[in-house]
C-alpha cells in the first residue's frame, strides 16, 4: 500500500514537471501554430545557467538569472528566426526549430561534456515521512512550484490583456491582428513564458534523486512532447492531463518493472511514447484537442 | 547537348575515386551515397508531402539489422547467443528493404491521419522504441556491442576484402572499391525511381496534399492512403540506405540509430532543398562529408580543435555548422542549396545572349480574398 | 455519361452548438444551373462543404443519383464526378499551372507509385495523354499561355480561372462553384461569366453556384435557392426569387446599407432590370 502511494506521489510530481514542459509546447503552438522542437535545448540552457551560477551567487539568484536568460533566449529565437519566416508553411516553421535545437543542444552538450553538474537546490536529499510512506522533499517542492506556476499562467491567460490577446490570436490570427492585437508581442511573449516554464522544469528534473544536470536532460523535454500531443497540442487542459498521465505511467513502470526482457530497465523511457501512440490511434487530435474545422 | 556532356563528365568523375582515394575517403563517400538514398526517401515524405518524420533512423535500423539477421547465421560471440536465418545475402538484402516497408505500412493508421509536425512527434516514438528494442534484442543485434555484418554476395561476386584481391588497372579491388560501384548503381536507381514518382501523378498528389489537403481530397486524391503510401516508400528507401550502411561499416551498433541520425537526415533535405531528388543528394553529400573533411583537416581550421584540446571536436563542429546552415537555408534560401544553385546557373545562362529568360524568381505572393 | 439529379433533403449541420444549416432542402435538375445565394453567414459555404464531403452532416441526406454523398469521404465524392472550386483559392502555388490542372485528372488516371517510379511505358503514355487533355481544357478556359508558369506568380483573376479549369479537368457531372467571380474586376468578371455560360451550354453537367452577385445569378441560373441564417427562405427562378417578400426583407432591405457586400450588385448586365420591374 505504501508502495502504491509512493508511486502515485512520485508520478504526480514528475507529471507536474512534464506538465510544465508540455504547457510550454502548447503555449507556443497556440500563439504561433508552431511545434517548438527547440524546447529541449531551451530547457537544457536554463538548467545549465542555474548549475553554473549557483556556486557563486546562490541558488535563488541563479534561478532568477536562469529564468531571465532562457526567457530572453526563447524570445530571441522567435524574433530572429520565426518572425522572419511568417507566411511560410507551418510544418516548415516547426522544422526550422529543429535546426535551432541542433545548434543549441550540441553547443550546450559540448560545454557540459560528461560532467554531472549539481543544481544547488536547497532541498537536497531530505525526505518527509508519513507513516511508512517516504517522500523526497524535492518531489513535494516540484508539485508546489508547478502548481503555483501553472495557476499563475492560467489566471494571466484568462484575465490579463496579454492572455486575451493570445486567446484571440489562437482563435484566428488575421482577425486578431485587425482588432489591434500586436502579433509579434503575443508570439515573443508566448515563447518567453514557455522558456520560463522550461527552466523551472529543468531544475526539478535535476534534483534528488537525480544527481544533477547532465547532457541528456533534454531528452526529458522530449518526453513531455507525447504529453502535449496526447492531451491535444492546442489544449492547456490537455497539457496538464497529459503531463500527469505520462508522469504516473513512468512512475508505475519504474515501480513495477521486472529485471529482464523487453519490459526491463529503460522501458520507463519508452512508455510515454507508447501511451501517446495508443491515444493518437483512438483520437488523432489528442484527448482534449480540437479537430481543426477546415476553413475553405 | 551541353547538359548531356555534363552528365557524362559527372559519371566519369564518380567512377574515378576507387582508383585514387584511400579507404578513409572511400568509406566517407560510400556513407554519403547511403545517406543520399535515405535522404531521397525522406524528401518524398517530408519535402514533397509535407509530412515530418523523425523516425527515419528507425527504418535505417530495420534495414541494417534486418539484413544482418536474415543473412547471418547462428553463432556465439562474447557470451551472446546470436541468431540468424542464414539466407543468401542478396535475398536477405531485398527482404530487409521489404521489411522496412512492411513496418512502415503497419504505421499507416497514424502516417495517414496525422499531418505535418504531428506526424513528426508520433514518429519520435519509433526512434525511442527502436533504440530500446535494439539494445535488448541481443540475439538479433548483438546488444550494445553490435554485430558483424555478413558481406554481400551477388552471384559469386563477394563485396568483401580477400587475401588476393582482383587487380583492376593495377589497383587492388577490395570490399570498399567494389561497394563503391554497388553504391553508385543503387543511388542512381533510387534517384531515378524517385524522380519518376515525383514528376508524375503520385508526386503531384503528394504536393497537393502538402499545399492544400482539402483541395486534394476534393479532386479525388485519397489523402490518408496516399500519405501512408509515401510513408511506406520513404521507409523502404531508409531500409535500403540501412542495408548499404551496414555493408560499408561491416559492424553495426544500436547507438548509431538514435534521434541524432534522424536529425541528420532532416538536415540533409532541408539544406539540399525540400521536395527534390537533387536537393536530397546535395544535402546528403554536404552533411555527411562535413565531418570527415573537418577530421582530416582539423589542424588547418582555427575553429575546430585537434582531438584532446578544448573547443569543439570535428564531430561537434560538423553538427554546429550544419545546424547553422540548416536555419540559414530556411531563412534565406527556401529552395535549399540545389534551388539556389539552379537559380545561379540560370542567371549565368541568361547573361549570354540568345537564350530565353526565365520567369521572375520571386516568391509567389499570397493574396487573400475574403468576399 | 448521364447526369443524375442532385437532391438535398432536410440537411442540418451543427458545430459546437451553432446551427450553420437548418433543415435545408432543394433539388438540382439534371443539366441545370442552380444558384445558392444569401447574405454572409447564411450557410452557403457550409452547404458546399457538405456536398463535397469536407464537413459531415448532422442530419439529412444528399443524394446524387443513387449515391448518398453524406456518407462518403471527399475523394469518393470526387470519383462520382463531383468537382468543386474554392472561394479562397486552393491551388499549389509552387507547381505549374499544367501540374495543377493535371491533378484534376487524378480520378481519371491510374499511374501509381510503382509504375511512375519505374518509368513504365504505360505511365509515360498516360502522362502524354493527360498533357493533351489538360491543354485542351486550358484552351477552353483561356489560360494556355500560363501553363508552364508556377501558379503563385499569376495574377488573382487568372488563378480563379485555373481553379475552374482544374475542376473541369475532372470531367465532372456536377460542378460546384464557390463564388467564382469574387474579388475580380469588371473585365475578368465578364469573361468568367461568359466561360461559365459556355461550359453549361456545351458540357454534360449540372452546376451549383454560390454567389453574392445577383446580376450574375440572374443571368446564369435556372433556379435560385435563398438561404438566410442557415434556413432556406425560398427556391424559384431568379425573377420569382427577387419578388419574394422574405428575400427582399432579408437580403435587400436590412443589409443593403450597412453591408454592401451582401447586397445584390446592380451591374451592367441586361438581366438586372427584369427582376425589379415586374
Amino acid at each position: 500500500m505504501s508502495g502504491l502511494i509512493e508511486v502515485l506521489v512520485n508520478g504526480i510530481s514528475s507529471g507536474a514537471v512534464y506538465a510544465l514542459i508540455a504547457l510550454g509546447f502548447v503555449i507556443i503552438f497556440k500563439a504561433t501554430e508552431v511545434i517548438n522542437f527547440a524546447h529541449p535545448s531551451l530547457l537544457l540552457a536554463g538548467g545549465y545557467a542555474v548549475a553554473e551560477l549557483h556556486d557563486d551567487i546562490g541558488f535563488w539568484l541563479a534561478l532568477l538569472v536562469g529564468i531571465a536568460t532562457t526567457a530572453v533566449l526563447a524570445a530571441l529565437v522567435e524574433m530572429l528566426v520565426l518572425r522572419r519566416m511568417r507566411g511560410r508553411d507551418h510544418s516548415v516553421l516547426s522544422i526550422v526549430t529543429i535546426g535551432v535545437d541542433i545548434v543549441l543542444t550540441v553547443e550546450l552538450a559540448r560545454r557540459i561534456g560528461t560532467r554531472v553538474l549539481p543544481i544547488g537546490d536547497p532541498w537536497g536529499s531530505a525526505v518527509v515521512r508519513f507513516g511508512d510512506v517516504t517522500i523526497a522533499q524535492t518531489r513535494i517542492a516540484a508539485i508546489v512550484v508547478a502548481f503555483v506556476a501553472i495557476a499563475a499562467f492560467l489566471l494571466a491567460f484568462k484575465y490579463t490583456s496579454w492572455g486575451v490577446a493570445m486567446r484571440a490570436t489562437a482563435e484566428k490570427r488575421e482577425t486578431a491582428a485587425l482588432m489591434g492585437v500586436r502579433l509579434g508581442r503575443v508570439s515573443a511573449g508566448a515563447w518567453a513564458v514557455a522558456g520560463v516554464f522550461a527552466v523551472l522544469a529543468a531544475v526539478f528534473l535535476c534534483v534528488f534523486p537525480t544527481p544533477g544536470l547532465d547532457r541528456t536532460v533534454s531528452f526529458a523535454a522530449l518526453k513531455a512532447l507525447p504529453a502535449a500531443v496526447l492531451g491535444g497540442i492546442d489544449s492547456t487542459t490537455g497539457a496538464l492531463v497529459g503531463g500527469l498521465l505520462i508522469g504516473i505511467t513512468e512512475a508505475a513502470v519504474i515501480g513495477y518493472q521486472g529485471d529482464i526482457g523487453l519490459f526491463s530497465h529503460g522501458f520507463a523511457d519508452v512508455a510515454p511514447y507508447l501511451v501517446m501512440i495508443v491515444v493518437l490511434l483512438v483520437r488523432p487530435a489528442g484527448l482534449f484537442g480540437t479537430r481543426e474545422a477546415a476553413r475553405v | 547537348m551541353s547538359r548531356k556532356l555534363l552528365w557524362v563528365g559527372a559519371a566519369v568523375l564518380l567512377v574515378l575515386p576507387p582508383f585514387y582515394l584511400d579507404a578513409f575517403w572511400l568509406q566517407s563517400g560510400l556513407f554519403a551515397m547511403s545517406a543520399a538514398i535515405g535522404a531521397i526517401g525522406l524528401n518524398v515524405l517530408t519535402g514533397a508531402a509535407g509530412q515530418l518524420s523523425l523516425g527515419h533512423a528507425f527504418f535505417l535500423a530495420l534495414g541494417a539489422y534486418g539484413y544482418i539477421w536474415l543473412a547471418g547465421g547462428d553463432e556465439r560471440t562474447a557470451g551472446i547467443e546470436l541468431t540468424g536465418l542464414g539466407l543468401p545475402t542478396l535475398l536477405a538484402a531485398v527482404l530487409a528493404v521489404l521489411l522496412a516497408g512492411l513496418v512502415g505500412g503497419l504505421f499507416a493508421p497514424l502516417a495517414g491521419r496525422l499531418r505535418g509536425a504531428s506526424l513528426g512527434i508520433a514518429t519520435l516514438a519509433l526512434v525511442f522504441l527502436g533504440q530500446h528494442v535494439l539494445f535488448r534484442a541481443e540475439g538479433v543485434t548483438g546488444g550494445a556491442n553490435g554485430r558483424d555484418v555478413p558481406p554481400l554476395n551477388v552471384f559469386g561476386l563477394e563485396f568483401a576484402d580477400s587475401p588476393e584481391p582482383v587487380l583492376v588497372l593495377g589497383i587492388p579491388f577490395n570490399g570498399l572499391e567494389k561497394l563503391w560501384f554497388l553504391g553508385l548503381v543503387l543511388l542512381a536507381g533510387a534517384a531515378w525511381f524517385a524522380r519518376g514518382v515525383l514528376a508524375s501523378r503520385p508526386g503531384r498528389a503528394l504536393n497537393t496534399i502538402r499545399d492544400h489537403e482539402i483541395a486534394a481530397g476534393a479532386l479525388g486524391v485519397p489523402v490518408a492512403r496516399t500519405r501512408a503510401a509515401a510513408f511506406v516508400l520513404s521507409s523502404m528507401y531508409a531500409g535500403l540506405a540501412g542495408v548499404l550502411f551496414a555493408l560499408i561499416y561491416r559492424r553495426t551498433v544500436p547507438d548509431t540509430f538514435g534521434l541524432a541520425l534522424s536529425l541528420d537526415y532532416l538536415a540533409m533535405i532541408v539544406i539540399g532543398g525540400l521536395g527534390t531528388v537533387g536537393g536530397a543528394v546535395l544535402g546528403a553529400v554536404f552533411v555527411s562529408m562535413l565531418q570527415p573533411l573537418l577530421t582530416r583537416y582539423a589542424d588547418g581550421i582555427p575553429f575546430v580543435a585537434a582531438s584532446g584540446s578544448a573547443g569543439p571536436s570535428p564531430a561537434e563542429a560538423a553538427r554546429i555548422i550544419y545546424g547553422v546552415v540548416f536555419v540559414a537555408v530556411l531563412l534565406f534560401l527556401p529552395t535549399g542549396l540545389a534551388g539556389g544553385l539552379s537559380r545561379l546557373t540560370s542567371r549565368l545562362r541568361r547573361r549570354r545572349p540568345g537564350t530565353t529568360p526565365n520567369p521572375p524568381a520571386s516568391n509567389p505572393s499570397r493574396e487573400e480574398s475574403t468576399a | 455519361m448521364s447526369v443524375p439529379e442532385l437532391a438535398v433533403r432536410g440537411l442540418t449541420v451543427r458545430f459546437a452548438g451553432i446551427t450553420a444549416l437548418d433543415d435545408v432542402s432543394f433539388t438540382v435538375a439534371p443539366k441545370t444551373l442552380h444558384a445558392v445565394i444569401g447574405p454572409n453567414g447564411a450557410g452557403k459555404s457550409t452547404c458546399f462543404n457538405v456536398l463535397s464531403g469536407v464537413y459531415r452532416a448532422t442530419e439529412g441526406s444528399v443524394t446524387f443519383g443513387d449515391a448518398e454523398l453524406t456518407k462518403l469521404p471527399p475523394h469518393k465524392i470526387a470519383s462520382l464526378g463531383v468537382a468543386r472550386t474554392f472561394q479562397n483559392l486552393a491551388l499549389s502555388d509552387y507547381l505549374t499551372t499544367a501540374a495543377n490542372l493535371q491533378l484534376g485528372r487524378h480520378r481519371l488516371t491510374r499511374t501509381g507509385f510503382v509504375t511512375a517510379g519505374l518509368h513504365l511505358p504505360s505511365a509515360r503514355r498516360e502522362e502524354r495523354a493527360q498533357a493533351d487533355k489538360v491543354r485542351e481544357v486550358a484552351e477552353y478556359v483561356g489560360i494556355t499561355e500560363h501553363l508552364p508558369l508556377p501558379v503563385g506568380l499569376l495574377p488573382y483573376g487568372v488563378r480563379k480561372r485555373v481553379e475552374l479549369a482544374r475542376a473541369l479537368c475532372l470531367e465532372p457531372r456536377l460542378l460546384l462553384l464557390d463564388e467564382p467571380v469574387a474579388g475580380m474586376n469588371g473585365g475578368e468578371r465578364r469573361a468568367m461569366v461568359e466561360t461559365i455560360g459556355r461550359v453549361r451550354e456545351v458540357m454534360d453537367l449540372s452546376i451549383v453556384l454560390v454567389e453574392h452577385d445577383m446580376a450574375l445569378v440572374g443571368r446564369l441560373a435556372d433556379e435560385v435557392t435563398v438561404l438566410d441564417f442557415g434556413r432556406r427562405l425560398t427556391t424559384g427562378t431568379p425573377a420569382e426569387v427577387r419578388r419574394h417578400p422574405d428575400v427582399i426583407r432579408a437580403y435587400l432591405g436590412k443589409s443593403a446599407e450597412e453591408d454592401p457586400a451582401a447586397a445584390p450588385r446592380t451591374n451592367d448586365t441586361p438581366a438586372q432590370g427584369q427582376g425589379e420591374n415586374p
